[in-house]
């Protein structure tokens, strides 16, 4: 096999089992994720997610620590467990530093509490090394799924990735991929999309509905002013710019208020622990689309109402 | 039929001394068994200078003449001249235009903008013909200074007394200089007091040699206001008369009693 320019490093072909191992490669830390029961010493059996950390690395483990260190990993029979696994698997007073369970009739001892972010699966996380975690899990002819590639600057690491799938015949993916295709996984594989798909659309249909009547009532409750306007010399088409200048205003600072709450709203969700918050661009552009929308139908079913007012109602 | 010689955006100017001519106007609402003719062939001039009084019987026809002669319904047959503009011919567009330039209205109701201070509804037929807003404020509060309001420029209408919104309304209908002032029933609202006091303003107001003003109003207490005195009935004029030198009734009885007797219909200038 000859050395790619694209890899550096010294290989390490251990951790990739039956694979071939590309030359050169800069680091190939690994991730072990499973889900498998605890059973707690008074009989208690809880579903958790086991975490395999890279040994030399510790790369993927927790942010932070409510207590303990994550070095203590590398003790044996050590796992270091979330907060969501001491709130679910009886509180403070059953999981705590020094408790010890066994995972498929294996021992471990808690050794740390992380702080982390809850997911939507909400399953308790409880760390271990890599080497142990195969140990704790059932046991599988091949343990590695994925790569996740970074390349140097300058290298195209959709190539890293492309060269990384020929040679070893594994999934490698770029950060980016990787989370989309989580993303797309959780959509297609939970109720998650069509939870919040539903709810979106809902909310949009509600929310059309709604400003849509509102403004509509507004028209309809102020339509002898309108008719005074007219009957003084405002042209209809001054009017509807008039409307749409309102619902567009009305709109866009709606826009700026919601976008500040829910921007409040997650992050103080997410310091708090609970679940993730990210806000791209895509997704406040869309936001700002569908709020157009909704403004547009406000602002057309009212103008189509003014368009028909005859001003000779404000003599009546 | 509409006039082609002149473009849409153009000012149509006034030329006539007469402020208002109205010949075999005809108008019609609905249709088939359900058509109810409410003007019948109506004949009515109205001069520069004068203040005119349009009454009547409620159902008479009284406020569709006055949206006719507004432009704001379309008249079935007759002509219809104001300020030497033949209105009836005009395009919907260009008549909303020339309501804009040469017409103000006060209404029974006052229609002030509830969100806008006294100053600011004032300043709207302004901002409405173009002026930037600085001048059109600043007229705004001249305007309301004539009609003793100087010191209510910055309230809402909704903290001013009745009678201190209709002086709004009218500030707002002068502050364009219209030549033609149209006012439905300005003293419906008002008590006695305010109602002298509205109809002294328009009074003054009608002097102006080249302004007319037409009031529609059922208050007999201030026909002495007016110049003369038209009487709708039944979509027909039945008699104008010359209006009366001093306050009719006391007491606000409706009618045309105690009026000098008629010059008929057909008597016009």
């Amino acid at each position: 096999m000859s050395h790619s320019p694209l890899f550096e490093g010294a290989g390490r072909a251990d951790y990739l089992g039956n694979h071939r191992c590309p030359q050169k490669v800069v680091l190939e830390p690994r991730l072990y994720e499973a889900q498998v029961r605890a059973r707690l010493t008074n009989g208690e059996y809880h579903r958790i997610s086991l975490v395999g950390l890279d040994s030399a690395t510790l790369i993927g483990r927790p942010a932070f620590m409510h207590e303990g260190r994550i070095e203590n990993l590398r003790t044996p029979d050590a796992v270091v467990v979330d907060q969501w696994a001491v709130e679910r698997m009886g509180g403070p007073d059953v999981i705590k530093v020094g408790t010890v369970f066994e995972i498929n009739d294996k021992k471990a001892r808690v050794v740390g509490i992380a702080n982390i972010q809850k997911d939507f699966q909400n399953i308790p996380a409880v760390y271990s090394t890599f080497e142990r975690a195969i140990i704790y899990a059932p046991p599988e002819r091949r343990v590695l799924s994925y790569v996740l590639a970074k390349a140097k600057d300058g290298v195209p690491v959709e190539e890293v990735t492309r060269r990384i799938r020929e040679q070893t015949g594994l999934g490698a993916f770029t950060q980016e991929e990787f989370g989309w295709k989580t993303i797309q996984w959780v959509l297609k594989n939970t109720g998650i999309g069509i939870n919040f798909g539903t709810t979106i659309v809902l909310g949009f249909i509600v929310g059309m509905a709604i400003a849509g009547q509102t403004f509509y009532l507004f028209t309809v409750e102020n339509l002898k002013q309108f008719g005074a306007l007219k009957a003084m010399g405002t042209s209809t088409f001054t009017l509807a710019r008039m409307i749409i200048l309102q619902a567009f205003t009305v709109g866009v600072i709606g826009y700026g208020m919601g976008i500040g709450l829910a921007t409040l709203f997650g992050v103080v969700t997410a310091s708090e622990g609970q679940l993730p918050f990210v806000e791209t661009w895509p997704l406040l552009t869309l936001v700002f689309g569908s709020l157009l929308a909704i403004c547009t139908f406000s602002a057309t079913i009212s103008i189509i109402k003014l368009a028909k007012v005859e001003p000779a109602i404000v003599f009546r | 039929m509409e006039i082609e010689t002149q473009n849409e955006s153009e000012s149509i100017a006034p030329t006539q001394a007469a402020a208002v001519k109205v010949r075999g106007v005809i108008k019609s609402f609905g249709t088939g068994d359900a058509k109810v003719t409410v003007l019948r062939g109506i004949n009515l001039d109205v001069r520069l200078g004068e203040l005119l009084l349009l009454v009547g019987e409620s159902g008479g026809g009284k406020t569709t003449l006055l949206s006719v002669i507004a432009g704001i319904l379309e008249i079935d047959e007759g002509e219809l001249d104001i300020l030497g503009v033949p209105l009836h011919a005009l395009s919907g567009a260009r008549k909303t235009r020339f309501r804009g330039e040469t017409m103000g209205f006060v209404f029974q109701q006052f229609n002030l903008l509830p969100a806008l201070t006294a100053a600011e509804n004032v300043a709207v037929p302004l901002l409405i013909a173009g002026t930037s807003r600085s001048d059109a404020l600043q007229r705004a509060r001249t305007m309301l200074t004539r009609v003793g309001l100087g010191d209510r420029a910055e309230f809402l209408p909704a903290n001013l007394s009745v009678g201190q919104q209709q002086r709004v309304a009218i500030a707002r209908a002068l502050v364009a200089e219209p030549r033609l002032l149209i006012c439905d029933e300005p003293t419906a609202a008002l008590d006695g007091e305010n109602g002298q006091k509205v109809m002294a303003i328009l009074r003054d107001v009608g002097r102006a040699p080249d302004r007319a003003v037409i009031v529609v109003t059922h208050d007999s207490r201030v026909f002495h206001y007016g110049d003369r005195v038209a009487e709708l009935t039944d979509g027909r004029i039945v008699g104008i008369h010359d209006a009366p030198t001093a306050p009719l009734h006391p007491l606000g009885v409706i009618g045309t009693a105690g009026l000098p007797e008629a010059r008929g219909p057909e008597a016009q200038p």
